[in-house]
């Protein structure tokens, strides 16, 4: 007997919760074996109320002490790769997005030592800067990369204390709908990671007239047109931008410092500890 | 004076609201979609309409006057934006805020607005209330937000609770009285009809959901029975009463869908902050932020960051 054949609804994963679209757009992707997927596709609000969700918990999420971000994205490998072998992958792909999270699980309390310093100032002062988290990045990683990219991506914004709202590819949405499941059961804060589908230029398009958008995440190569536009709405707001090549090799420490603020403590060398401001 | 009599009290107990009707039709007003020119239109209503208030126990001075600079110029890059109706504070407060509305951008006018007997309880002897309402409106409040014995109303004392409004109505001379009635701790909407023909019957200028101290506070369920109780009112007698929801509305669309309610209830002539307010803090910021993004074409979200937070 033939079984009733089950399409799958992708849905938007925004502050912990699996939504439709508000737009109601809905993208039917064909899988093989004549299934469909029904994609949802983020729209522009959508993505306001995901910034809304990012900004929220990031607070929080940087909050958390730095060994604890670390079990966390440790948690989130754990989950991924007890689903391996079900991930709509390569078998390297998703053996390689596991080891990238605990690649970054290791890094969580150990980046802010070596980007901080203590700097030489010829005043009675002691002088450090330490690197802070920026806020709220939207990554849209390169659909080549796979499952590797997405994780990538994930890794290095939230590794710095950020609130990510991850753009993928609705071509991916399988893969990017397992990785949201995956989130799900990590102990990720609702809202620090926010998955979205849809057509990545326009969604970042969305996001670069976002004011409250902190920083881009951008690989492999987006159109010219694309990124001119994204540079001009950036520079209004001093919006960062990292661009990787591709998800091959994690970021190195000066590519994660895009994603991070650097803030310089003054303290008077005659006070005791706990005086002083920060600028 | 008006003077309570307990036939009065039984015909305010008579109300009965009609659970299912109200439930239907507050439903049906949160799937109004507003759009264009009438959003832009209704987004600049609703915040001229905010009573933007602070009531904590850690507000200071300072705190006040910038709540003051806040509620007369509400977004600095927006100039043209109308301010808010007025400001409401505690009593011990309205002696800055009236320092301050007098003299932060003296051409644009904003109400004061002091909460009074006995807030947020209303658990204080009356002559305190009474004390406490004189100095307010003394001190410079053109509004005050009284609250009622709840504990009375829920144990049928209609005449007190009646009787203390009359009193600190008379109490406040010329500044408008709001009665809050703090509809999460009256149950039913039964009671909240009721204590609505209540309170307009002693003379209340406006009447008022909640206090924002207690959960649930202005629903729209319990905001259409008081407007509804304000209609009744008004087509016996021809004589207009305010409605003043306070608390939980956070967001623009449920301040619109609000408006929306009382246009279809009361109809255009409480389109005003004459006749209706939102008791709000944070409602405010999304209201700009909102508005912000419409008066660049709707092309870019703002940073709320831009807000100032009171």
């Amino acid at each position: 007997m033939s079984r009733l054949r089950i399409d799958k609804t992708l849905k938007l994963y925004v502050n912990g919760k699996f939504i439709r679209s508000e737009s109601g757009r809905v993208l039917a992707v064909p899988t093989g074996e004549g299934r469909v997927v029904n994609v949802a596709m983020g729209s522009k609000k959508d993505l306001r109320n995901a910034v809304l969700a990012a900004r929220k918990a990031q607070g929080g999420w940087c909050g958390k002490t730095a060994y604890n971000r670390g079990q966390i994205l440790y948690r989130l490998a754990e989950m991924l790769d007890g689903r391996a072998d079900a991930l709509p992958t390569t078998k390297a792909d998703a053996e390689a997005a596991v080891d990238r999270l605990v690649h970054y699980a290791g890094w969580a309390d150990k980046i802010t030592q070596v980007l901080s310093t203590l700097n030489p100032v010829s005043q009675t002062y002691v002088n450090y800067s330490r690197v802070r988290a920026l806020g709220v990045v939207v990554a849209a990683p390169d659909p080549k990369d796979g499952l590797l990219g997405m994780v990538e991506a994930i890794g290095a914004a939230t590794v710095m204390g950020n609130g990510l709202i991850l753009l993928t590819d609705a071509a991916q949405g399988e893969l990017a709908a397992a990785l949201t499941e995956a989130l799900h059961t990590s102990d990720f804060p609702s809202g620090v990671v926010n998955v979205f589908f849809g057509d990545q230029a326009e969604l970042l398009g969305h996001a670069s007239r976002h004011d409250d958008v902190d920083a881009l995440y951008l690989a492999g190569a987006a159109p010219a047109a694309v990124v001119k536009g994204l540079e001009e709405e950036n520079a209004l707001v001093l919006r960062r931008v990292l661009k990787v090549a591709s998800a091959a090799k994690p970021a190195d420490p000066l590519q994660l410092q895009v994603l991070s603020e650097v803030q310089t403590v003054w303290m008077s060398a005659y006070e005791s500890a706990g005086g002083g401001s920060a600028y | 004076m008006t003077t309570y009599h307990p036939s009065m009290a039984r015909a305010w107990r008579a109300a009965r609201v009609d659970n299912a009707m109200v439930q239907s039709r507050t439903a049906r007003v949160r799937t109004r979609s507003i759009k264009t020119t009438t959003k832009d239109h209704l987004l600049r209503l609703a915040l001229s309409m905010v009573d933007l208030t602070t009531l904590e126990g850690q507000d200071t001075p300072d705190k006040v006057r910038s709540l003051v600079v806040k509620a007369k110029r509400p977004f600095i890059e927006m100039p043209e934006l109308p301010s808010c109706a007025a400001v409401c504070v505690y009593p011990a407060m309205v002696p800055y805020a009236r320092e301050a509305l007098d003299t932060h951008f003296q051409e644009r006018r904003v109400g004061l607005a002091s909460v009074a007997t006995g807030f947020p309880s209303g658990q204080i002897p009356l002559n305190l209330k009474v004390a406490e309402t004189r100095f307010a409106v003394e001190h410079g409040a053109t509004e005050v937000d009284m609250v009622i014995d709840r504990g009375a109303f829920l144990s049928g004392d209609d005449e007190r609770v009646f009787n203390e409004i009359v009193t600190i109505k008379d109490a406040c001379g010329a500044a408008r009285l709001k009665v809050i009635f703090e509809t999460g701790e009256l149950g039913t909407l039964d009671n909240v009809a009721a204590v609505s023909r209540l309170a307009i019957a002693a003379g209340a200028d406006f009447i008022k959901t909640s206090t924002g101290k207690i959960s649930p506070a202005a629903t729209l369920p319990v905001t259409l029975v008081m407007l509804e109780a304000i209609r009744e009112h008004y087509l016996a007698t021809g004589h207009m009463v305010g409605m003043k929801p306070a608390g939980g509305i956070r967001d623009a669309k449920l301040a619109l869908h609000n408006l929306v309610l009382v246009a279809e209830t009361l109809g255009s002539d409480w389109m005003t902050n004459e006749w209706f307010r939102f008791g709000a803090s944070s409602l405010a910021n999304d209201l700009l932020f909102q508005l912000a993004r419409r008066d660049d074409g709707g092309k870019h979200y703002v940073s709320p960051r831009r807000f100032s937070v009171e």
